[in-house]
Parts: C-alpha cells; sequence; structure tokens
C-alpha cells in the first residue's frame, strides 16, 4: 500500500535498460537521486507531473505511453 | 541547484552542535552567577544561535533534494510534529493536574525530541517509500 494516493504502473526500467543506462545515470541525467528512480521504477513512488514529462522527454516517449493507473491494486 | 550533499550537511551540523555544546558548557555558570537580567537573558538565548544555524542548513538541505526526498522529509517533519505536540500536550495536562509535577525546564527536551523522531520517521519512510535503509541517500 502506498502511503499517499494511488500508484501507477510504469515503464522506466524497461526503456532504461533498452539504453543501457544504470539508475544513477538516468537519475543524473534528470537531476534526482538514484534512489527516487529505483522507487520509480519499483512502483513504490509515483513522479510529479514535471519529473514524469522529464522522464517521458528524456526517454523520447509520449507521457500516456510510459505511465498508466494500476488497476490490480 | 547544486545538491547540498548529505555529508557536507551532517559536518556542517556537527559543527553547529559542538559549538552549541561549548556554548552550554562555557555560559552555563556564567549566567548562574550573574545577577543583571539584561545580561542573563542574553547568556541564556546565546546557545540558540547554532540551534538557528542548524534549522537554516536543514532547510538548504531539503530545498536542494529532489522531489521523493522532499517529500519523505516533510512527511517525518509532520510526523514528528504531531507525536511531540501530542506528548507536549499530555505533559501539560499531567502538570495542570499536578500529577507531573515540573518546571519549564522540561521544555529544553522539545527541540531534541522533535530531532529525535523526525530522524526515526525519516528512516522508516526511507524504507518504505525508496525501499532502501540507505537514509542519508533520500
Amino acid at each position: 500500500m502506498e502511503i499517499l494516493g494511488l500508484l501507477m504502473r510504469n515503464r522506466v526500467r524497461e526503456l532504461r535498460e533498452a539504453r543501457g543506462w544504470s539508475q544513477a545515470e538516468l537519475g543524473e541525467r534528470l537531476d534526482v537521486s538514484r534512489q527516487t528512480i529505483n522507487a520509480i521504477e519499483t512502483g513504490k513512488y509515483d513522479p510529479s507531473l514535471p519529473l514524469a514529462f522529464k522522464l517521458a522527454r528524456e526517454f523520447k516517449q509520449r507521457i500516456e505511453s510510459m505511465f498508466e493507473p494500476d488497476e490490480e491494486r | 541547484m547544486a545538491r547540498y550533499s548529505h555529508r557536507r550537511y551532517q559536518v556542517h551540523t556537527a559543527i553547529l552542535m559542538a559549538v552549541y555544546a561549548m556554548l552550554l558548557v562555557w555560559l552555563w555558570p556564567q549566567m548562574n552567577a550573574t545577577h543583571a537580567t539584561g545580561l542573563k537573558i542574553v547568556l541564556a538565548l546565546t546557545p540558540l544561535l547554532p540551534v538557528v544555524a542548524v534549522v537554516a542548513l536543514m532547510a538548504r538541505y531539503v530545498m536542494a533534494s529532489d522531489e521523493l526526498q522532499q517529500r519523505i522529509t516533510l512527511l517525518a517533519l509532520g510526523i514528528a510534529t504531531s507525536v511531540v505536540s501530542a506528548a507536549s500536550l499530555v505533559g501539560a495536562f499531567l502538570a495542570m493536574a499536578h500529577v507531573w509535577v515540573t518546571d519549564g525546564s522540561v521544555l529544553v527536551w522539545i527541540f531534541p525530541s522533535l530531532c529525535f523522531v523526525f530522524g526515526l520517521s525519516r528512516i522508516l519512510l526511507t524504507r518504505r517509500m525508496a525501499g532502501t535503509w540507505k537514509f542519508w541517500a533520500c
């Protein structure tokens, strides 16, 4: 159970690994900590809208193709 | 904004806390020896200066951290404030009922208690929200 709010499913890990980047490298690109990237990838934390857009821009994806509500939780 | 590292934050805080301890040890005997009210007030409040500096450092650290770190910090601060406020109320009511006899010096424990509960909450929230015990990295 997340502490505040609903959690989303995302493709961050899949897209990061496809580019061969480490979590630390992606964190550096987005100016966030490695732990934040890990928390997003493992579904423990939903990024803010600005960070979600930064992620989408970094991976050259549309935001809705990267994040979707996780109905199963 | 350049990230203000946890290591630098720890070093700066440790220095300020050492100054705080030295001020207490140095000023306390002088405060008890003086009778001038104005000087007493100055001597009693001087140790607050490093504490205020620590609070400012903490604000700088939080402002320079990323959004998950800020969220964890603010949640921990909320928990610490609630717990310490509730404990203070319990203490106040017990004192008013003369069940617990105390003087104003007990107030000196409020800030350290806040720091302790904040630190503990931050460790547990980091574990829960970031999946790591490395609270200094988050």
